[in-house]
């Protein structure tokens, strides 16, 4: 993993909160530089992200606005209006080249907010005002990071889980990579919260996912929590293309359903990479001899992705071999 | 490319005697010292004459991609508990006088000490001075961040400070100062050399063969290299719409712009060229 970890930049006003002393006792030996503001730190111009990935620090602090936000139009929604996704944490200790964080934030280092009760009463005060009332509120929680990936240090993941266990109306998925499912066993799992694992062929694992789990890790900790009863999602996404994009995703796909039971499986989303195209900019800046500039891109409506006559047969040859094994009802590609 | 930077000759000298760094006459506003790919520069005491200082060095060089700076000095310290002779590599820089803080990114594996500093507009003879900070303080650093951080990112900057006193300073003299520097050596040395060792990105490069094609248009246009950067940009953008470049291009180059504003009008007429396809 990229990460040591070496520095703790801690905001005045998380001095007091628990978890503040929670993560600053898991790493003793961290340099501690009290600021004033996260912001004069985390938003710095000039940052090198990629540099920055080799030595992240830590930041912790208040989040004061933006406790909750409505999903954007390239995230999975299911073309559902009660979509919202929050921050509980900002980046990453993974380093995938396609990562739109990259594209979003100044800065690589790791932003932790200590003040998670305000994030979780945030959705509880959203879940009655959520447009479409029959509906529970879709709230996706770990969009701008990899929770599960560093739960035994920076111990967020537990406590959503029971927050949102005990909540009505509400749907948590929490995406995830990670392999680290040992500490699944000491939390019950809730029937609506929906582990995502993001499953990709070994070869864009090691071009492109650095840091990430090997996928038969992957595939092994998602049997693990399938076990603990835990309701898994599937998703292959983003698919990167590539001149044998169909061999290797196809066959990733029946690799997937021999080692795992596909009725325990809860959808599956697929979808080929995509990013906005201000983030776009950002990413080839930052990555300019990456794979995912030779992809054949096209922008529509601010969206880099694939050309569409590419992403059609995306979908049809990916649904195809996904229905080898699910119902359709199970199988969201991912539409402009 | 690395720039050092002192406030004093007495702390240059000993990196002058141990990089052999030797004067450099075409530089007229300041003691400036050069030898293959370290230049140091002596600024004079003072938040003001460093950032001027540093100004005029970074303002002429013409790519700063691969540059990096280090701050190098004597500093008081407000606790006894930071020995003197002790050197720190400093993490958080606050400005005394504007409130505002700056933040090198330390990513290079050192093995020295950390500490904060602030920098302050007069000498701190004692504490009342120095207020309710903690660590090291100078009267140069603030004025050195925001210099080199209007040119840099806070990947290309650090500072290593030398304690010289804990707010007594009136007994130091130039010759004491260069002892100091001269005796944390091995250690400033071997930061420099960390810091030498690492590799910062470079310039963004298009695929071939469109890196040939801004490598035509940059000799026979002879572009500035702000100017190639915005080349390059346009291109990549060119041919995500397109899926390719559009081959007319060679026309803006002929015949050879007979001077810069031609140039620059031509370049122009290209920039359309590439965004209307
Ligand atoms: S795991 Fe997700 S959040 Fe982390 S770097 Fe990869 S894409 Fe970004």
């Amino acid at each position: 993993m990229a990460s040591n970890f070496g520095h703790i930049y801690l905001e005045e006003a998380a001095a007091d909160y628990p978890l503040t002393a929670e993560i600053c006792a898991n790493f003793p030996a961290a340099q501690r530089i009290n600021i004033r503001n996260y912001r004069h730190f985390f938003n710095r111009p000039n940052q090198d992200y990629n540099l920055q990935k080799g030595g992240l620090k830590l930041i912790l602090a208040v989040k004061r606005d933006d406790l909750l936000y409505r999903g954007s139009p390239e995230c999975q929604d299911f073309n559902s209006a009660n979509f919202y996704y929050n921050t509980p944490l900002v980046n990453c200790v993974y380093d995938c080249e396609y990562c739109y964080l990259q594209g979003k934030y100044q800065s690589a280092n790791l932003l932790v907010f200590v003040n998670q009760d305000d994030l979780m009463a945030a959705v509880t005060g959203q879940i009655p005002r959520r447009p479409e009332a029959e509906r529970p509120l879709l709230l996706a929680l770990s969009y701008d990071t990899d929770l599960l990936a560093i739960d035994n240090r920076i111990p967020i993941f537990k406590p959503w889980v029971e927050f949102a266990r005990t909540a009505e109306n509400l749907l948590v998925e929490i995406r995830t990579k990670s392999a680290a499912v040992a500490g699944l066993k000491s939390i019950a799992s809730g029937k609506n919260i929906l582990l995502s694992w993001t499953v990709s062929p070994q070869r864009i694992i090691d071009l492109i996912e650095h840091f990430t789990p090997a996928l038969d890790r992957r595939i092994q900790a998602i049997g693990v929590a399938i076990e603990q009863g835990w309701q898994v999602r599937l998703s292959i996404d983003p698919v990167i293309h590539s001149e044998d994009w169909p061999q290797l995703y196809l066959a990733m796909i029946e690799r997937l359903f021999t080692r795992l039971p596909a009725s325990a499986i809860h959808d599956i989303q697929f979808g080929p990479f995509r990013i906005n195209e201000n983030y776009y900019r950002r990413l080839r800046r930052a990555r300019p001899r990456s794979l995912i500039l030779m992809q054949p891109l096209v922008v529509q409506d601010g969206i880099v992705s694939w050309p569409p006559a590419q992403q059609t047969e995306l979908r049809k040859r990916i649904s195809d071999q996904l229905s080898r094994y699910l119902p359709d009802e199970k199988i969201h590609p991912w539409q402009i | 490319m690395l720039i050092i930077h002192t406030a004093l000759l007495c702390e240059a000298r000993p990196l002058i005697d141990r990089y052999r760094l030797k004067k450099d006459f075409s530089f007229t506003k300041f003691d400036v010292f050069t030898k293959d790919d370290i230049t140091l520069i002596v600024s004079g005491i003072g938040r003001l004459k460093t950032t001027v200082a540093v100004t005029y060095l970074l303002a002429k060089q013409s790519d700063l991609s691969q540059a990096k700076i280090l701050n190098v000095g004597i500093a008081g310290a407000t606790s006894r508990q930071f020995d003197f002779g002790q050197t720190f590599l400093v993490n958080q820089i606050i400005d005394t006088s504007t409130g505002r803080c700056y933040y090198p990114d330390v990513l290079i594996n050192h093995d020295l000490p950390e500490n904060t500093l602030a920098t302050f507009d007069k000498i701190v003879e004692d504490q009342s001075v120095a207020g309710d900070h903690q660590g090291l303080v100078d009267m140069e650093a603030a004025g050195f961040a925001a210099a080199a951080l209007t040119f840099l990112g806070p990947h290309q900057i650090t500072l290593a400070k030398i304690v010289s006193d804990h707010l007594d300073i009136d007994h130091l003299s130039a010759d004491g100062v260069t002892e100091i520097v001269a005796g944390e050596l091995p250690r400033i040395t071997r930061l420099i050399e960390l810091i030498q060792a690492q590799k910062l990105p470079e310039s963004p490069n298009l695929p071939q063969p469109e890196q040939a094609v801004i490598d035509k248009i940059t000799t026979g246009l002879k572009l500035t290299v702000a100017q190639q950067a915005q080349l390059r940009n346009t291109l990549f953008d060119c041919h995500l719409r397109s899926g390719e470049i559009p081959p007319e291009w060679e026309q803006y180059l002929k015949p050879a712009p007979d001077s810069k504003s031609e140039r620059n009008r031509r370049f122009v007429r290209l920039l359309d060229y590439f965004r209307g396809q």
